[in-house]
């Protein structure tokens, strides 16, 4: 039977990169480059066989024509981000193998856990997967297995619901078949708002809601996250906030259990930064 | 209103470079293969990004269309003049 092992949430900031590359001596982006080195050590340590990963996609290639709520990835290798990314952030490349059995076990089995997985044979992962790897897993070296949110396009799956399929997905991992080790990576946002009328170049759109979810999560109080996390109180801290949705569904996964480790950072020149952390094996 | 059309017109302008000539060389005809309504088609056809806004258009396609369409020189003055320009709009209905 496969073994949940680690769990981690990060940020997808595509500024965040270059940012760390171009940091000098500023102190917060120092303490930002040692956080997500520690975050790569701890994915180590966990001797994932497989990393699960969570997030979403940027209306790239999920849009309005078509929009799956959760979907999976299932086609036997993957790369991204997608050309325009590239143009746009200077992003760097990522490819990896996908796990299929696992990736099928999810879509078949999710039925009687009450999920309806959508799923892809024909796709590439965007900078919301691409960012997070490369900084935790830039070997490229284990199988992945993506599963998509949708946390752009309204009407969003609610903070419940996002709790509910985190619980499905724990169970779905123990009763895998396969005797394996699997990590979680997922990333998305705290406060940050784009192309509306807040700046998102002069740090987070909404401390207050950064910290008070940042501490929710520290203290292991899912339910207060879940009843707090309305859409309108994500709108109000910034209008792509509903990327907080999948720290959410993490919380579901971990079912309860504190965080082993989490930090938020402020830097001066982007969104808040920070990682989540359940190590869950018995590395 | 189409909101859906106008966001199907920037996703496609954003992600397809052949398609990003094309209208940036011939808009009318490349917004012709399109259901919208005279507003959208003005404010598409005039780089207005602050009227696309004001309709419900996406504005993370807003953010990347006129990032796409705009010279890199001129990108970032563009882009700051559009987020200055929707204070006081609030927050749109961008669902679609």
């Amino acid at each position: 039977m496969a073994e949940l092992v680690e769990i981690i949430g990060l940020t997808h900031n595509p500024f965040l990169p270059k940012l760390l590359l171009e940091r000098g001596n500023d102190p917060v982006l120092e303490q930002i480059a040692a956080d997500y080195a520690f975050m790569h050590d701890r994915l180590a340590a966990a001797r994932a066989d497989v990393i699960v990963v969570i997030a979403s996609d940027h209306l790239n290639q999920w849009f309005m024509d078509n929009m799956p709520a959760f979907l999976v990835g299932k086609a036997p290798r993957t790369n991204g981000p997608f050309p325009h990314e590239c143009r746009a952030f200077g992003l760097k490349p990522y490819e990896a193998a996908i796990d299929v059995e696992l990736a099928k076990w999810f879509v078949a089995r999710g039925f009687d856990e009450r999920v309806d997985f959508a799923f892809s044979d024909e796709f590439l992962i965007d900078h919301a997967f691409t960012v997070p790897l490369n900084f935790v897993r830039p070997e490229m070296d284990l199988p992945i297995v993506p599963l998509w949110t949708n946390v752009m396009a309204p009407p969003l799956p609610p903070a419940k619901r996002f709790f509910e399929v985190g619980e499905a997905l724990t169970r779905l991992i123990s009763s895998a078949p396969a005797k394996q080790r699997v990590a979680v990576v997922t990333s998305g946002h705290f406060a940050v708002e784009v192309g509306g009328p807040k700046p998102n170049t002069a740090g987070s759109t909404d401390e207050e809601f950064d910290r008070h979810m940042m501490q929710l999560i520290a203290d292991g109080d899912a339910a207060r996250v879940v009843r707090d996390a309305t859409f309108e109180r994500l709108m109000q801290a910034g209008n792509v906030t509903p990327g907080f949705l999948n720290y959410v569904l993490l919380l579901g996964m971990a079912g309860g259990r504190k965080p082993t480790a989490t930090a938020l950072r402020f830097p001066a020149a982007t969104t808040a930064v920070y990682y989540m952390e359940w190590a869950l094996g018995d590395a | 209103m189409s909101r859906y059309a106008v966001d199907k017109v920037m996703r496609r302008v954003i992600t397809d470079p052949q398609a990003k000539e094309t209208f940036l060389a011939r808009r009318e005809e490349f917004l012709a293969g399109f259901e919208l309504d005279d507003d959208e088609r003005r404010a598409l056809t005039e780089d207005d990004l602050t009227a696309l806004y004001r309709m419900g258009a996406h504005p993370f396609l807003i953010v990347g269309f006129g990032g796409s369409i705009t010279p890199p020189a001129e990108r970032h003055a563009r882009m700051t003049a559009y987020q200055k320009s929707l204070a006081g709009l609030g927050y749109p209905d961008y669902s679609t």
